[in-house]
Protein backbone atom coordinates (compact mmCIF):
# COMPACT_ATOMS: atom_id res chain seq x y z
CA UNK A 1 0.00 0.00 0.00
CA UNK A 2 1.28 2.85 -0.84
CA UNK A 3 0.73 6.58 0.80
CA UNK A 4 -0.80 7.30 -2.81
CA UNK A 5 -2.74 4.72 -2.28
CA UNK A 6 -2.98 5.36 2.00
CA UNK A 7 -4.27 9.03 0.99
CA UNK A 8 -6.85 8.03 -1.76
CA UNK A 9 -8.59 5.67 1.03
CA UNK A 10 -9.02 8.67 3.38
CA UNK A 11 -10.20 10.77 1.01
CA UNK A 12 -12.21 8.42 -0.87
CA UNK A 13 -14.05 7.86 2.68
CA UNK A 14 -14.38 11.15 3.30
CA UNK A 15 -15.80 12.31 0.31
CA UNK A 16 -18.38 9.61 0.40
CA UNK A 17 -18.96 10.73 4.13
CA UNK A 18 -19.42 14.42 2.90
CA UNK A 19 -22.05 13.02 -0.04
CA UNK A 20 -23.46 11.20 2.88
CA UNK A 21 -23.98 13.86 5.13
CA UNK A 22 -25.32 16.71 2.57
CA UNK A 23 -28.04 13.94 1.78
CA UNK A 24 -29.25 13.10 5.30
CA UNK A 25 -29.32 16.64 6.33
CA UNK A 26 -31.23 17.40 3.34
CA UNK A 27 -33.66 14.38 3.88
CA UNK A 28 -33.52 15.67 7.23
CA UNK A 29 -34.81 19.38 7.21
CA UNK A 30 -38.30 19.16 6.18
CA UNK A 31 -38.76 16.25 8.63
CA UNK A 32 -37.45 19.19 11.59
CA UNK A 33 -39.05 21.55 10.57
CA UNK A 34 -43.17 20.81 10.22
CA UNK A 35 -42.82 20.01 6.31
CA UNK A 36 -40.59 23.30 4.71
CA UNK A 37 -38.18 22.18 2.41
CA UNK A 38 -34.33 23.08 2.86
CA UNK A 39 -33.91 26.87 1.87
CA UNK A 40 -30.67 26.12 -0.21
CA UNK A 41 -32.52 23.81 -2.56
CA UNK A 42 -34.68 27.11 -3.41
CA UNK A 43 -31.85 28.98 -4.97
CA UNK A 44 -30.62 25.77 -6.33
CA UNK A 45 -33.23 25.16 -8.07
CA UNK A 46 -33.74 29.10 -9.20
CA UNK A 47 -30.67 28.75 -10.76
CA UNK A 48 -30.87 25.23 -12.62
CA UNK A 49 -34.18 26.87 -14.42
CA UNK A 50 -31.83 30.26 -14.85
CA UNK A 51 -30.11 28.46 -17.08
CA UNK A 52 -32.82 27.75 -19.67
CA UNK A 53 -32.03 24.10 -20.33
CA UNK A 54 -34.42 21.84 -20.88
CA UNK A 55 -35.11 19.54 -17.96
CA UNK A 56 -34.24 16.49 -20.18
CA UNK A 57 -30.62 17.97 -21.26
CA UNK A 58 -30.31 18.54 -17.34
CA UNK A 59 -31.54 14.63 -17.15
CA UNK A 60 -28.22 13.62 -19.95
CA UNK A 61 -26.14 15.81 -17.82
CA UNK A 62 -26.58 14.10 -14.51
CA UNK A 63 -26.26 10.66 -16.57
CA UNK A 64 -22.74 11.48 -17.82
CA UNK A 65 -22.01 13.20 -14.16
CA UNK A 66 -23.35 9.78 -12.49
CA UNK A 67 -21.21 7.61 -15.21
CA UNK A 68 -18.21 9.38 -14.84
CA UNK A 69 -18.63 8.34 -10.96
CA UNK A 70 -18.87 4.74 -11.27
CA UNK A 71 -16.25 4.84 -13.72
CA UNK A 72 -14.21 6.91 -11.05
CA UNK A 73 -15.60 4.08 -8.42
CA UNK A 74 -14.83 1.17 -10.37
CA UNK A 75 -11.01 1.90 -11.31
CA UNK A 76 -10.58 2.90 -7.31
CA UNK A 77 -12.12 -0.04 -6.45
CA UNK A 78 -10.33 -2.60 -9.30
CA UNK A 79 -6.80 -0.98 -7.74
CA UNK A 80 -7.48 -1.97 -4.03
CA UNK A 81 -6.49 -5.55 -3.98
CA UNK A 82 -2.84 -6.36 -3.07
CA UNK A 83 -1.01 -8.05 -6.03
CA UNK A 84 0.38 -11.24 -4.60
CA UNK A 85 2.67 -13.26 -6.91
CA UNK A 86 3.89 -17.36 -6.50
CA UNK A 87 7.74 -15.90 -7.50
CA UNK A 88 9.49 -14.47 -5.24
CA UNK A 89 12.12 -13.93 -8.05
CA UNK A 90 11.46 -13.80 -11.61
CA UNK A 91 14.01 -12.09 -13.34
CA UNK A 92 13.17 -13.80 -17.16
CA UNK A 93 15.52 -16.88 -16.52
CA UNK A 94 14.80 -18.22 -13.14
CA UNK A 95 12.09 -17.78 -11.10
CA UNK A 96 12.27 -18.99 -7.04
CA UNK A 97 8.95 -19.59 -5.64
CA UNK A 98 8.04 -18.26 -2.39
CA UNK A 99 7.67 -22.36 -1.30
CA UNK A 100 11.61 -22.22 -1.47
CA UNK A 101 11.51 -19.67 0.89
CA UNK A 102 8.93 -20.92 3.49
CA UNK A 103 11.18 -24.26 3.18
CA UNK A 104 14.35 -23.27 4.03
CA UNK A 105 12.98 -20.74 6.59
CA UNK A 106 11.24 -23.55 7.97
CA UNK A 107 13.72 -26.18 8.20
CA UNK A 108 16.33 -23.60 9.73
CA UNK A 109 13.81 -23.25 12.90
CA UNK A 110 12.84 -26.52 12.83
CA UNK A 111 14.80 -26.93 16.16
CA UNK A 112 12.77 -24.13 17.86
CA UNK A 113 10.37 -25.65 20.03
CA UNK A 114 8.30 -22.37 20.36
CA UNK A 115 7.50 -22.52 15.83
CA UNK A 116 4.66 -24.25 15.18
CA UNK A 117 4.23 -23.64 11.37
CA UNK A 118 5.62 -21.21 8.68
CA UNK A 119 4.02 -20.15 5.60
CA UNK A 120 4.98 -16.96 2.71
CA UNK A 121 3.18 -14.90 0.80
CA UNK A 122 4.69 -12.36 -1.99
CA UNK A 123 3.25 -9.01 -2.66
CA UNK A 124 4.19 -6.93 -5.40
CA UNK A 125 4.35 -2.98 -4.80
CA UNK A 126 5.34 -0.88 -6.90
CA UNK A 127 8.36 -2.58 -9.50
CA UNK A 128 9.04 -4.99 -6.26
CA UNK A 129 8.58 -8.24 -4.67
CA UNK A 130 8.90 -8.54 -1.27
CA UNK A 131 8.16 -11.45 0.62
CA UNK A 132 5.83 -12.16 3.84
CA UNK A 133 6.62 -14.53 6.46
CA UNK A 134 4.09 -15.62 8.83
CA UNK A 135 5.50 -17.60 11.81
CA UNK A 136 3.22 -18.70 13.79
CA UNK A 137 4.65 -19.41 17.45
CA UNK A 138 3.17 -20.10 21.24
CA UNK A 139 1.37 -17.07 23.26
CA UNK A 140 4.69 -17.25 25.65
CA UNK A 141 7.79 -17.75 23.43
CA UNK A 142 11.38 -16.80 23.91
CA UNK A 143 11.51 -13.81 21.97
CA UNK A 144 14.89 -12.95 22.20
CA UNK A 145 15.80 -16.63 20.79
CA UNK A 146 13.26 -15.99 18.38
CA UNK A 147 14.52 -12.90 17.16
CA UNK A 148 18.64 -14.14 16.69
CA UNK A 149 16.97 -17.85 15.09
CA UNK A 150 15.08 -15.78 12.93
CA UNK A 151 18.07 -13.85 11.96
CA UNK A 152 20.22 -16.74 11.41
CA UNK A 153 17.51 -18.66 9.44
CA UNK A 154 17.45 -15.26 7.06
CA UNK A 155 20.85 -15.22 6.71
CA UNK A 156 21.18 -18.93 6.11
CA UNK A 157 18.16 -19.14 3.44
CA UNK A 158 20.26 -15.44 1.49
CA UNK A 159 23.42 -17.66 1.18
CA UNK A 160 21.69 -20.82 -0.23
CA UNK A 161 19.76 -18.75 -2.72
CA UNK A 162 22.85 -16.29 -3.14
CA UNK A 163 20.83 -13.49 -3.03
CA UNK A 164 18.86 -11.56 -0.39
CA UNK A 165 15.34 -11.59 -0.59
CA UNK A 166 13.57 -8.54 0.34
CA UNK A 167 11.60 -9.74 3.20
CA UNK A 168 9.41 -9.21 6.11
CA UNK A 169 9.31 -11.44 8.99
CA UNK A 170 5.88 -11.95 11.25
CA UNK A 171 5.79 -13.34 14.40
CA UNK A 172 2.44 -14.15 14.94
CA UNK A 173 0.10 -16.51 17.87
CA UNK A 174 -2.84 -17.13 15.45
CA UNK A 175 -6.03 -15.25 14.66
CA UNK A 176 -6.52 -15.00 18.52
CA UNK A 177 -3.57 -13.03 19.35
CA UNK A 178 -4.20 -11.08 15.80
CA UNK A 179 -7.57 -9.71 16.29
CA UNK A 180 -6.64 -9.38 20.25
CA UNK A 181 -8.31 -6.31 21.14
CA UNK A 182 -6.69 -6.77 25.01
CA UNK A 183 -3.31 -6.99 24.43
CA UNK A 184 -2.85 -9.07 27.85
CA UNK A 185 -1.47 -12.21 28.81
CA UNK A 186 -1.80 -13.69 31.95
CA UNK B 1 15.39 -1.63 11.38
CA UNK B 2 17.98 -2.45 9.13
CA UNK B 3 19.10 0.24 6.33
CA UNK B 4 21.54 -1.92 4.90
CA UNK B 5 21.55 -5.43 3.09
CA UNK B 6 24.18 -7.49 4.23
CA UNK B 7 24.77 -10.15 1.56
CA UNK B 8 26.37 -13.10 2.92
CA UNK B 9 29.87 -14.27 1.23
CA UNK B 10 29.07 -17.83 0.18
CA UNK B 11 32.58 -18.90 0.99
CA UNK B 12 32.16 -18.04 4.32
CA UNK B 13 29.83 -20.64 5.23
CA UNK B 14 31.43 -24.14 3.56
CA UNK B 15 28.51 -26.12 4.78
CA UNK B 16 26.32 -24.40 2.64
CA UNK B 17 25.56 -25.79 -1.01
CA UNK B 18 26.92 -24.06 -3.91
CA UNK B 19 24.77 -20.87 -4.58
CA UNK B 20 22.75 -21.85 -7.93
CA UNK B 21 23.65 -19.33 -10.91
CA UNK B 22 23.33 -16.20 -9.35
CA UNK B 23 20.37 -14.61 -10.53
CA UNK B 24 20.26 -10.71 -10.79
CA UNK B 25 18.73 -9.33 -7.46
CA UNK B 26 15.55 -7.82 -8.01
CA UNK B 27 16.42 -4.19 -6.88
CA UNK B 28 19.09 -1.91 -5.40
CA UNK B 29 19.95 -2.94 -1.85
CA UNK B 30 18.22 0.39 -0.96
CA UNK B 31 14.72 -0.70 -2.97
CA UNK B 32 15.00 -3.53 -1.10
CA UNK B 33 15.07 -2.27 2.57
CA UNK B 34 12.45 0.05 1.89
CA UNK B 35 10.21 -1.93 0.14
CA UNK B 36 10.08 -4.43 3.38
CA UNK B 37 10.40 -1.69 5.42
CA UNK B 38 7.31 -0.32 3.71
CA UNK B 39 5.34 -3.41 3.86
CA UNK B 40 6.40 -3.81 7.89
CA UNK B 41 4.72 -0.25 8.76
CA UNK B 42 1.58 -1.42 6.54
CA UNK B 43 1.32 -4.70 8.59
CA UNK B 44 1.32 -1.97 11.93
CA UNK B 45 -1.77 -0.78 10.60
CA UNK B 46 -5.05 -1.92 9.38
CA UNK B 47 -6.00 -1.53 5.82
CA UNK B 48 -9.07 0.53 4.59
CA UNK B 49 -8.98 -0.68 0.93
CA UNK B 50 -11.76 -3.09 2.50
CA UNK B 51 -14.00 -0.27 3.69
CA UNK B 52 -13.43 2.05 0.62
CA UNK B 53 -14.57 -0.83 -1.57
CA UNK B 54 -17.29 -1.73 0.11
CA UNK B 55 -18.20 1.79 0.52
CA UNK B 56 -17.66 2.43 -2.97
CA UNK B 57 -19.50 -0.45 -4.33
CA UNK B 58 -22.67 0.98 -2.17
CA UNK B 59 -22.18 4.49 -3.87
CA UNK B 60 -21.63 3.15 -7.43
CA UNK B 61 -25.31 1.12 -6.84
CA UNK B 62 -27.17 4.33 -5.77
CA UNK B 63 -25.07 6.01 -8.77
CA UNK B 64 -26.48 3.34 -11.38
CA UNK B 65 -29.75 3.50 -10.48
CA UNK B 66 -29.85 7.16 -10.59
CA UNK B 67 -28.26 7.76 -13.82
CA UNK B 68 -30.62 4.78 -15.35
CA UNK B 69 -33.60 6.37 -14.08
CA UNK B 70 -32.12 9.71 -15.65
CA UNK B 71 -31.54 8.04 -18.89
CA UNK B 72 -35.08 6.59 -19.04
CA UNK B 73 -36.51 10.30 -18.07
CA UNK B 74 -34.34 12.14 -20.69
CA UNK B 75 -35.89 9.53 -23.11
CA UNK B 76 -39.37 9.65 -22.08
CA UNK B 77 -39.44 6.13 -21.08
CA UNK B 78 -40.95 5.20 -17.48
CA UNK B 79 -39.12 4.76 -14.63
CA UNK B 80 -37.62 1.49 -13.83
CA UNK B 81 -37.62 1.53 -9.73
CA UNK B 82 -38.71 4.84 -8.85
CA UNK B 83 -38.99 7.95 -10.49
CA UNK B 84 -36.90 11.51 -10.43
CA UNK B 85 -39.58 13.70 -9.03
CA UNK B 86 -40.13 10.39 -6.30
CA UNK B 87 -36.64 11.36 -5.47
CA UNK B 88 -36.87 14.87 -5.23
CA UNK B 89 -39.92 14.39 -3.14
CA UNK B 90 -38.28 12.16 -0.71
CA UNK B 91 -35.29 14.93 0.13
CA UNK B 92 -37.74 17.50 -0.02
CA UNK B 93 -41.16 17.08 1.34
CA UNK B 94 -39.90 14.73 4.11
CA UNK B 95 -42.67 11.61 5.43
CA UNK B 96 -41.59 8.06 6.19
CA UNK B 97 -39.32 7.92 2.71
CA UNK B 98 -38.22 11.27 3.47
CA UNK B 99 -36.62 9.09 7.16
CA UNK B 100 -35.41 6.22 5.73
CA UNK B 101 -33.58 8.11 2.87
CA UNK B 102 -32.06 10.52 6.32
CA UNK B 103 -31.06 7.43 8.21
CA UNK B 104 -29.66 5.82 5.36
CA UNK B 105 -27.53 8.21 4.43
CA UNK B 106 -26.84 8.82 7.89
CA UNK B 107 -25.42 5.88 8.73
CA UNK B 108 -24.29 5.79 5.29
CA UNK B 109 -21.94 9.02 6.37
CA UNK B 110 -20.80 7.71 9.90
CA UNK B 111 -19.44 4.53 8.35
CA UNK B 112 -17.58 6.66 6.20
CA UNK B 113 -16.13 9.04 8.59
CA UNK B 114 -15.50 6.14 11.26
CA UNK B 115 -13.17 3.98 8.21
CA UNK B 116 -11.53 7.52 7.46
CA UNK B 117 -10.46 8.33 10.80
CA UNK B 118 -10.35 5.69 13.05
CA UNK B 119 -6.73 4.90 13.98
CA UNK B 120 -6.52 1.38 12.69
CA UNK B 121 -4.17 0.00 14.44
CA UNK B 122 -3.34 -3.80 14.04
CA UNK B 123 -1.16 -4.09 17.70
CA UNK B 124 1.76 -5.28 16.57
CA UNK B 125 4.91 -3.85 16.74
CA UNK B 126 8.54 -4.02 14.80
CA UNK B 127 11.33 -5.30 15.88
CA UNK B 128 14.98 -6.07 13.46
CA UNK B 129 16.01 -9.57 13.63
CA UNK B 130 19.18 -9.39 11.08
CA UNK B 131 18.69 -7.27 7.88
CA UNK B 132 14.68 -7.97 7.93
CA UNK B 133 12.19 -6.12 9.51
CA UNK B 134 10.28 -8.45 12.15
CA UNK B 135 6.78 -7.16 13.09
CA UNK B 136 5.38 -9.15 16.00
CA UNK B 137 1.85 -9.23 17.94
CA UNK B 138 1.73 -7.49 21.18
CA UNK B 139 -0.34 -11.04 22.31
CA UNK B 140 3.51 -12.55 21.84
CA UNK B 141 5.49 -9.43 23.23
CA UNK B 142 3.61 -9.60 26.81
CA UNK B 143 3.78 -13.23 26.51
CA UNK B 144 7.69 -13.07 26.62
CA UNK B 145 7.55 -10.05 28.85
CA UNK B 146 5.16 -12.35 31.30
CA UNK B 147 7.73 -15.33 31.08
CA UNK B 148 10.64 -13.00 31.70
CA UNK B 149 9.11 -11.62 34.58
CA UNK B 150 7.95 -14.96 35.88
CA UNK B 151 11.39 -16.39 35.52
CA UNK B 152 13.32 -13.74 37.36
CA UNK B 153 10.67 -14.04 40.47
CA UNK B 154 10.83 -17.91 40.38
CA UNK B 155 6.66 -17.92 40.19
CA UNK B 156 4.63 -19.38 37.89
CA UNK B 157 2.99 -18.41 35.10
CA UNK B 158 -0.36 -17.82 36.56
CA UNK B 159 1.43 -15.18 38.45
CA UNK B 160 2.14 -12.72 36.05
CA UNK B 161 -0.12 -10.64 33.87
CA UNK B 162 1.14 -7.97 31.30
CA UNK B 163 -0.70 -5.41 29.70
CA UNK B 164 1.01 -3.53 26.75
CA UNK B 165 0.40 -0.05 26.12
CA UNK B 166 1.22 1.84 22.77
CA UNK B 167 5.23 2.76 24.41
CA UNK B 168 4.49 1.44 27.90
CA UNK B 169 4.01 -1.94 29.34
CA UNK B 170 2.88 -2.95 33.01
CA UNK B 171 4.08 -6.02 35.01
CA UNK B 172 2.06 -7.29 37.34
CA UNK B 173 3.36 -10.32 39.83
CA UNK B 174 0.97 -11.61 42.26
CA UNK B 175 3.80 -13.45 44.79
CA UNK B 176 3.41 -16.93 45.86
CA UNK B 177 2.34 -16.40 49.99
CA UNK B 178 5.79 -16.91 52.12
CA UNK B 179 7.78 -16.28 49.02
CA UNK B 180 8.48 -12.13 48.62
CA UNK B 181 9.05 -11.44 44.96
CA UNK B 182 12.48 -8.56 44.38
CA UNK B 183 10.45 -5.97 42.22
CA UNK B 184 13.95 -4.60 41.46
CA UNK B 185 15.61 -8.15 39.94
CA UNK B 186 12.55 -8.28 37.79
CA UNK B 187 12.49 -5.11 36.67
CA UNK B 188 16.11 -5.47 35.41
CA UNK B 189 15.67 -8.50 33.64
CA UNK B 190 12.66 -7.15 31.59
CA UNK B 191 14.26 -4.10 30.58
CA UNK B 192 17.03 -5.87 29.54
CA UNK B 193 15.07 -8.24 27.26
CA UNK B 194 13.32 -5.20 25.80
CA UNK B 195 17.16 -3.31 25.44
CA UNK B 196 18.01 -6.61 23.71
CA UNK B 197 14.87 -7.01 21.19
CA UNK B 198 14.84 -2.90 20.08
CA UNK B 199 11.67 -2.09 19.96
CA UNK B 200 10.71 0.41 17.42
CA UNK B 201 9.25 3.06 19.04
CA UNK B 202 11.28 2.02 22.54
CA UNK B 203 9.04 0.12 25.01
CA UNK B 204 9.64 0.69 29.00
CA UNK B 205 8.18 -1.60 31.34
CA UNK B 206 6.54 -1.26 35.01
CA UNK B 207 6.88 -3.52 37.23
CA UNK B 208 4.12 -3.84 40.23
CA UNK B 209 4.46 -6.71 42.69
CA UNK B 210 0.90 -6.70 44.83
CA UNK B 211 1.41 -6.71 48.77
CA UNK B 212 -0.04 -9.71 49.33
CA UNK B 213 0.56 -13.28 47.81
CA UNK B 214 -1.41 -15.83 46.94
CA UNK B 215 -1.19 -19.93 47.22
CA UNK B 216 -0.42 -21.59 43.73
Amino acid sequence: MTLGKRVLNRLALLVLAAIGVAVAVTATWPIASGGAPMPLIVPVEDAWRATGLAPVTWAWIAAGALAVFVVIALAIILTRPVRHVRAAVDDGRIVIDDGVIAGLLEAALADVPDVLSVSTVTERRRRQRVVRARIQVRPRADLALLQRRVASAVADTDRRLGLPIPLVVQLTGGLRSTFAHERRVA
Amino acid sequence: MTDDIVITDAAAAPSAPAAPAAPTAPGTPRDISRTARALAKRLQGRSRSVWVTVMLLIAVAAAVLLGVEAVLFALGRPPALVSLDAVRAALTDGGTTGAVVAVASGLFAALCLWGALAPGRTHRRAFAAGRVPMVVDDAIVAGALSRTAAASAALGSSHVTTRLGGRRARIAITPATGFAVDGAAVSTSVDELLSRLGAAPALTARVDVASEGRLS
